[in-house]
């Protein structure tokens, strides 16, 4: 199969999967009890307005009448107007989502190196005090949520030491950098202003810390009881045979065939996280889409839902394809197998 | 192109992420500080920042929440202010007249106010304002209901309000409406509106600005982060010397969050939604205090009076009278024994009431005069709590616990707000009690309260009591005369009468009287309001007004 196909094939499921994923929040999100037009306008509000806006939004309408508006409206590009911010839901979107792509990209560099390094190590000194200390680091890792790790971060690295930021994407006193992609980190540097670079990394680093920990100490694990699976096969004694270094063999030739379960733990965490990070962007006042959709699901805020949903959904499923390209990458049995049809 | 061929070469990823840790390691190792304490900025920022729920509304017939009446006082002018004892003093409208014949109030109004962007206040965008506010219908809109019939203006600087009736508190809900330019308005519309030749009527402009002409003008409105406002300099009362330059209002209650904004001093003044444990906390940080704003608002257990056997006044005194406000009030730092559904700051408000204390004997007594005395055992009462407010659940399982001891049996609901306000619609989905926390107050008076009675608030989380129509129809009848009442004392005197006749009903338990607390950096912010409810006078019970940035001052050399 040639990359075109292989990609074409992935994009015509991950249509269905998003198609599936909208109606199915959609549904939900309608049969939820309470009125968001209600919610929307206050319980004080009179019922006349109440009912006006229940009609702006077709909420007067069978459900299936409400999700032909929502299609169409998609299909043209307008999610529709979000409840909580009056605002038009795609621009919403469009705020939210790089502040949460940037924790992503910085979670995903700690996550990568972290992981590789200490699951390396643990492998390397298999049974020993070292390989120990990494296990039950891991094992308290993969245990404590994101926002303890946040809170206990904050207060650490705020409260009792004062040397991180611990509020927001950039100080108040810093120049915001024209917005070119709405990553803090790549606008900051297309204008070359890098007092705001630093200014944004230092903020970064405890949201993506948090959220990295616990896919972390996962990926580390995996690396771990995957290198230490390979160094058992016949193509590392055949290796020592011919008396390669140990160091060139695990660096070499053991490291990327144990990566491979890694990559995909890790690209699924990271495509993850604009699921599971609100928490953490609420205790750092994170203007994240992850945020947003939390706050959209309690204020029963429909046309928001659906659009979060969308996009999470849209980003799981691009993350699965990159995952597979990497993999594809680093197995040459994948590669072979794909190009014999196999 | 074959997979085989889609190789990212190794050397390149290390190089990226060897590269991308150079420059974290790099730039964070060359910062001792944080930036905010490495900012070249010139002198010490006069700046007020608070927390608060979020998210805030700029447009004053969107938001009535907290967190946007503290926006609506700083960023706009109304026509009248409200002082902390409750007297009404001219602000936009220097002087005024009512004719009882036409109902109608008429308002001259100050010459030369100018909004943020220059424009000239006329009577035109006060009764734009209005008229706006009404339509829309949304914020506080719901005071104006059935209350004002028509707005004109005449002339420039003449406003006349037409009203449906007399209605007493009228000048004091003039607070929450706030002016509005109707020209920069209209100017920023989406014509594909649904409000006719009003178009959106500016509803997704005013999101993120301000059309007002108040103290401070809108700098920047990050909808999913923060409000930050600077102060106008041509502002019609003059600019005061030592107040803030500048306000932010962040969008976040998170205790530790909030701890650490406040040990850094890059935080001046919490919102009120921290925890008894989180204020003591912030108690112990230098310079840090915290006021309790006793403002009108209560912990309540409201009763459906349709359900058996809280149909039966008797089972209803019986649950007042065994529950233990005592150990309410320890949940509750800095609250108050009740009296009645009216708090003690509101004008109005029956001193001579005695305060609801626990008396077991006097439980016993009224369950023996129930017709269920022989039954309660048989029904299991519904207690609903908010998940929201996780402070209603302690008083929740402490009403449980009480009624234990008589032996009626209470279950314990938890439910999200979204639920509880369909489920009060109706009286069969009512719960037996609802818990609800009482926080705004739409004027500053007993008024404010007794109104959610009436049947215009039934099937509401304020009144979900579905009295018996003839209860409903007599509360109806006296809160209808008592607000109509133009002299104000006589309408005070009616307040207690109709208090009394409500605390005889038993309709709910008034748990506590809640303080509204906030923390602020009192070492180098002076800020009246809190002063005031230290020293036990009077304070404004409209958070907004008590929240006014321009009466502030900041003491540049104790700031940090």
């Amino acid at each position: 199969m040639d990359l075109r196909s292989f990609l074409l094939r992935r994009v015509f499921h991950s249509i269905f999967v998003v198609v599936g994923i909208s109606i199915v929040i959609f549904c939900i999100a309608r049969l939820v009890p309470g009125d968001p037009a209600r919610m929307a306008l206050g319980e004080e509000a009179p019922d006349e307005v109440v009912e006006r806006l229940r009609q702006e939004m077709h909420l007067d309408k069978p459900i299936y009448e409400q999700y032909y508006y929502w299609l169409t409206g998609v299909l043209r590009g307008d999610f529709g107007r979000s409840l909580v911010t009056h605002q038009p839901v795609l621009q919403d979107i469009k705020e939210t989502l790089p502040a949460t792509m940037e924790i992503a990209l910085v979670a995903g560099v700690i996550m990568v190196v972290l992981s590789i390094i200490l699951g390396s190590i643990a492998a390397w000194y298999r049974d020993t005090v070292i390989d120990g200390i990494i296990r039950v680091m891991a094992y308290f890792g993969v245990a404590i949520p994101g926002f303890v790790v946040a809170t206990v971060f904050i207060l650490v690295f705020g409260y009792y030491w004062h040397v991180l930021p611990v509020l927001g994407r950039l100080s108040s006193n810093i120049s915001v950098p024209p917005r070119v992609t709405g990553l803090l980190l790549v606008d900051s540097l297309i204008a070359g202003n890098m007092v705001a670079f630093k200014d944004a990394l230092l903020h970064l680093l405890l949201p993506a810390s948090s959220v990295a920990m616990a896919s972390t100490f996962q990926a580390a694990r995996i690396t771990r009881s995957s290198m230490v699976d390979n160094m058992q096969r016949d193509f590392v004694a055949a290796e020592r045979g011919y008396g390669i270094p140990e160091r060139r063999i695990a660096l070499r030739y053991l490291l990327k065939p144990s990566l491979i379960p890694t990559v995909s733990v890790l690209g699924l965490s990271l495509a993850n996280i604009i699921e599971t990070s609100f928490l953490v962007e609420l205790i750092f006042n994170w203007p994240g889409i992850s945020r947003y959709g939390m706050q959209a699901i309690l204020s029963k805020d429909l046309n928001a839902i659906s659009g979060v949903v969308v996009i999470a959904g849209l980003g799981f499923a691009v993350a699965n394809v990159i995952v597979d390209l990497v993999v594809a990458n680093l197995d040459p049995r994948i590669r072979l197998g794909g190009v014999k049809g196999a | 192109m074959t997979l085989k061929q889609f190789r990212v070469s190794r050397r390149g990823l290390l190089a990226g992420i060897g590269l991308l840790l150079s420059v974290a390691i790099l730039t964070s190792c060359s910062s001792r500080s944080t930036p905010s304490q490495t900012s070249n900025k010139p002198q010490k920022e006069m700046i007020v920042r608070m927390t608060q729920a979020w998210p805030v509304k700029l447009d004053p017939a969107m938001g009535y929440d907290n967190a946007s009446s503290v926006a609506y006082a700083n960023l706009y002018d109304t026509l009248v202010m409200v002082d902390p004892d409750g007297t009404i003093k001219p602000w936009v409208a220097k002087s005024w007249d009512y004719d009882a014949t036409s109902k109608t109030y008429t308002f001259k109004l100050e010459k030369g106010i100018k909004f943020h962007n220059g424009d000239t206040l006329t009577a035109a965008d006060v009764v734009f304002s209005a008229k706006r506010m009404l339509t829309i219908g949304g914020g506080w809109a719901f005071v104006f209901k059935n209350v004002i019939k028509d707005v004109v203006a005449e002339g420039e600087d003449t406003v006349k309000f037409i009203l449906t009736g007399d209605y007493g508190p009228f000048l004091k809900t003039l607070v929450h409406l706030p002016i509005l330019n109707q020209k920069q308005v209209m100017a920023n519309i989406k014509k594909d509106g649904t409000y006719g030749e009003f178009g959106d009527y500016g509803k997704e402009w005013l999101v993120t600005h301000d059309a007002g002409s108040g103290p401070y003008m809108v700098k920047e409105m990050k909808t999913s982060e923060y409000l930050s406002a600077v102060r106008f300099p041509d502002y019609w009362k003059g600019v005061e010397n030592g107040s803030p330059e500048s306000f932010k209002i962040i969008g976040t209650t998170e205790a530790a969050t909030v701890r650490t904004l406040m040990s850094r001093k890059e935080l001046e003044i919490t919102d009120e939604w921290q925890t008894a444990e989180a204020y003591s906390k912030l108690k112990e940080l230098p310079g840090v205090k915290v006021a309790d704003f006793v403002s009108g608002g209560l912990m309540i257990f409201h009763f459906n009076t349709s359900k058996k056997p809280l149909d039966d006044v008797h089972v209803r005194r019986a649950l007042q009278y065994c529950f233990d406000y005592d150990s309410a009030l320890k949940i509750f730092p800095g609250g108050k024994l009740t009296s009645g559904p009216v708090g003690s700051a509101l004008p109005g408000y029956d001193a001579s009431l005695p305060k609801f204390r626990q008396n077991l004997d006097k439980a016993r007594e009224e369950l023996k005069q129930s017709k269920y005395k022989d039954t309660i055992g048989n029904y299991e009462i519904e207690l609903a709590w908010t998940a929201e407010v996780p402070d209603e659940e302690k008083v929740a399982l402490l009403l449980q616990s009480n009624a234990e001891q008589l032996g009626i049996k209470i279950k314990v609901t938890k439910g999200p707000w979204l639920t509880w306000l369909d489920k009060v619609r109706k009286p069969e989905t009512t719960p037996h009690i609802f818990t609800r926390v009482q926080t705004s107050i739409s004027f500053p008076e007993a008024g404010a309260i007794l109104d959610y009675f009436r049947s215009t608030a039934r099937g509401q989380p304020t009144n979900c009591h579905w009295f018996a129509d003839n209860v409903q129809k007599e509360i109806d009848t006296l809160v209808g005369d008592a607000l109509a009442t133009m002299d104000t004392n006589a309408r005070y005197e009616k307040y207690k009468t109709i208090t009394r006749k409500i605390v005889d009903l038993a309709s709910d338990i008034w748990v506590v009287e809640l303080p509204q607390r906030q923390a602020y950096q009192a070492d180098y912010l002076i800020w009246p309001a809190a002063q005031a409810a230290e020293k036990g006078e009077p304070v404004n019970t409209l958070v907004g007004l008590r929240t006014y940035f321009r009466d502030m001052r900041l003491v540049p050399e104790k700031m940090p």
